[in-house]
Parts: C-alpha cells; sequence; structure tokens
C-alpha cells in the first residue's frame, strides 16, 4: 500500500526483499545503508538473534528526495528466510509495495530458491496479491562463489514471468544498486 | 477497507480531520505522542511531541509487534487482539486497531494511566475511523501520474 499525501506531497512506498535463509538479503539492505549519505537514509534496524540471524526482520528507511515535487520515501524490509519463520514472512508482506527475490547462486540452493519463491507466492496470496500485481524483481546473488548455477538455469529455475533480473555479490556491492534502481521505478511507475 | 494492492492517498481535507481528531487526543490524555500507522507500517500521521522521535522506525516497529500479537491471537483461538500495552519506567505503549488493520499508537508518561488513555482512545476512534475510511474510499488505482519522469531521478540518485 503506497501511501500518498497530497496535503504535504510526500509518497511513501514499501520494499521487501524476500529469499531463502543466508541468501543476502541483510547484506543488500547493509550495503546500501553504508553507502548512502545520512541525508538519504535513516537508522538501519535489525531484529536479529545472537548469531546475526534475522528473527523477525531488517527496516531501513530512504529519503529519494523529491520527485515530481512529491517527497519520495522508501522502507526497505527483509524477511526472515529460515523456513520456521513463516509467520513473520507472511506479516512483513503486508502492505507491500515492490518486491526483490534475493535468489542464492549456488547450484545446491537451487530447491530452496524454488521452494522459498513458492512460499512468497502462497504468502502473497494471503494478502489477495499475486506476482503479476505487485512490481517485482529478481536478485542472482553469490556469484562469486564456486559451484554456482548458470544465470540461465537461474533464469529458467525462477524467472517465469520475464521480469528485470540482476547478478550481484551482494557482500562487495555488485548489482545492489542495479537491483534497487530497478525495483523503485517500477514500483513508482506502477502508482502512475 | 483497502482493496488488494490499492493505495491510500491522504487528501489536505480528510488529514485535517485526522490531525484535529489526534491533537484533541493528545491535549485530552496527556499523551506524549500519537502516531497513526498503516497496516504496513508507513506513518500516515503524527501528533504531539514528535521532534525527538524517529516516527518512521517507531512506526514500522510498531506495526510489527502490533501484527505479531494478532498473529499469536490466532494461535490461541482469539480472533484477534485489538489492543496492546507496554509498561515502562518512564514512558508507556498503547495501541489500538483503527479499522480494520491500521493502528493508534500512544507514548505516554506513567503519570497517565492506561485506563485513562484506553477510555480516550475509544472515544476518539469513531470519528479517525471515518476520515480515514473516506479517502481509502476515495483513493485512486493511479494516484501519482508523474511518476515515469521519476527514472532519471532514481538513476542519478544511487
Amino acid at each position: 500500500m503506497a501511501l500518498i499525501n497530497y496535503a504535504s506531497r510526500e509518497i511513501n512506498c514499501k520494499l521487501v526483499y524476500y529469499g531463502t535463509g543466508l541468501g543476502g538479503k541483510t547484506t543488500n539492505l547493509e550495503y546500501i545503508f553504508k553507502q548512502l549519505a545520512p541525508g538519504i537514509r535513516g537508522e538501519m534496524i535489525s531484529l536479529a538473534t545472537e548469531t546475526e540471524r534475522t528473527l523477525f526482520f531488517d527496516f531501513l528507511p530512504l529519503d529519494l528526495g523529491s520527485v515530481q515535487g512529491f517527497k519520495t520515501k522508501f522502507s526497505l524490509y527483509t524477511v526472515p528466510g529460515q523456513v520456521e519463520y513463516n509467520a513473520s514472512r507472511k506479516l512483513i508482506l503486508n502492505g507491500v509495495d515492490g518486491i526483490v527475490f534475493v535468489a542464492d547462486s549456488q547450484a545446491d540452493k537451487m530447491a530452496e530458491n524454488i521452494e522459498s519463491l513458492r512460499n512468497m507466492e502462497e504468502n502473497l496470496a494471503e494478502y489477495g496479491l499475486t506476482l503479476d500485481s505487485v512490481p517485482f524483481v529478481l536478485q542472482y546473488n553469490k556469484r562469486d562463489m564456486p559451484g554456482i548455477s548458470s544465470f540461465e538455469e537461474l533464469e529458467a529455475a525462477l524467472n517465469q514471468r520475464g521480469v528485470p533480473s540482476f547478478e550481484a555479490v551482494a557482500v562487495e556491492g555488485s548489482g545492489v544498486f542495479a537491483t534497487l534502481k530497478a525495483i523503485s521505478k517500477s514500483v513508482l511507475n506502477r502508482l502512475s | 477497507m483497502l482493496r488488494p494492492g490499492g493505495h491510500l492517498v491522504l487528501t489536505e481535507e480528510g488529514l485535517r480531520a485526522l490531525n484535529a481528531g489526534m491533537s484533541d487526543l493528545v491535549a485530552e490524555t496527556g499523551a506524549r505522542a500519537i502516531l497513526l500507522v498503516g497496516s504496513g507500517g508507513q506513518l500516515i500521521s503524527a501528533q504531539g511531541e514528535t521532534q525527538h522521535l524517529d516516527t518512521m522506525s517507531l512506526a514500522a516497529l510498531g506495526s510489527g509487534s502490533f501484527g505479531s500479537n494478532r498473529a499469536i491471537a490466532g494461535l490461541v483461538g482469539e480472533e484477534g487482539f485489538r489492543r496492546m500495552f507496554q509498561q515502562g519506567r518512564q514512558a508507556s505503549l498503547y495501541m489500538s486497531l483503527v479499522g480494520s488493520g491500521d493502528l493508534l499508537l500512544v507514548v505516554f508518561p506513567n503519570e497517565i494511566t492506561m485506563g485513562k488513555i484506553k477510555f480516550q482512545v475509544d472515544q476518539a476512534l469513531p470519528d479517525l475511523e471515518q476520515a480515514l475510511g473516506a479517502m481509502y474510499k476515495a483513493s485512486p488505482t493511479t494516484p501519482f501520474r508523474a511518476a515515469p519522469q521519476a527514472a532519471p531521478k532514481i538513476q542519478d540518485l544511487f
């Protein structure tokens, strides 16, 4: 649910990073946090376990400044990827305006990626949404790891809708902003 | 009620009604601040002493906390908890559902009783729900026509 305030000329959209456990969702937000000036981003909040695994969600507010006379703000969230935290994932999707699905490129993670994508569609359905009604992009992360699936294999398995997809090494920042730009544009275009 | 994938457009008139109701509530209860938060965690409006509060983070965390408690309600056979209270040493939080999914979050000092907050919030809710409901109903599906022109700005930003 995008919030458009005509009185103060402000837009607020919610972006969710979804995907398997240890796939790099939090790493994406951490890189964005580190790279952007404090005037553009707020404080990052992580509700994580003692071992740094996301327990509930990470939250990072971004202020993109004025876009066509409207102050534009994005709230970035991650979900906990671990299978047992589905109730939390479902909650975070409430009011979502755009989704980045972060897939782990390692070949032995393919089945988990497919299951996570299926799980996301199931959770979206709880809010009456589908991947055709919500702006959605894919990020193939961990391209620097050994034993990864090829780009074509990932596309064939995960990108049946032909949405924008990006190769990334989130820990180094490669592909992180390309992904964020694509979902930001897609979300704003959906409002027009 | 918001349709799936719908948006909320806050109009000047509607927001004035919401702000007036929330401002009265601050005055009547002595609360420090009152936030109205959308079901997805977005801050709709804030009244009171908000200048030293990180209202966006408070909205996101309050919404997550309230949402998880509503899910807990389902697990114990309740239809859904409508209110939540957290007591601190100096300040406390009271949260109440507005309509079917939005949230009113009240930050108040401990000199004020929770009963007073609950009573005053319950009194104010019908007017707030009416003002918010009217804006949900009137929100267009394409509320930001100039959006495509934003692409170059985003390209330059990151």
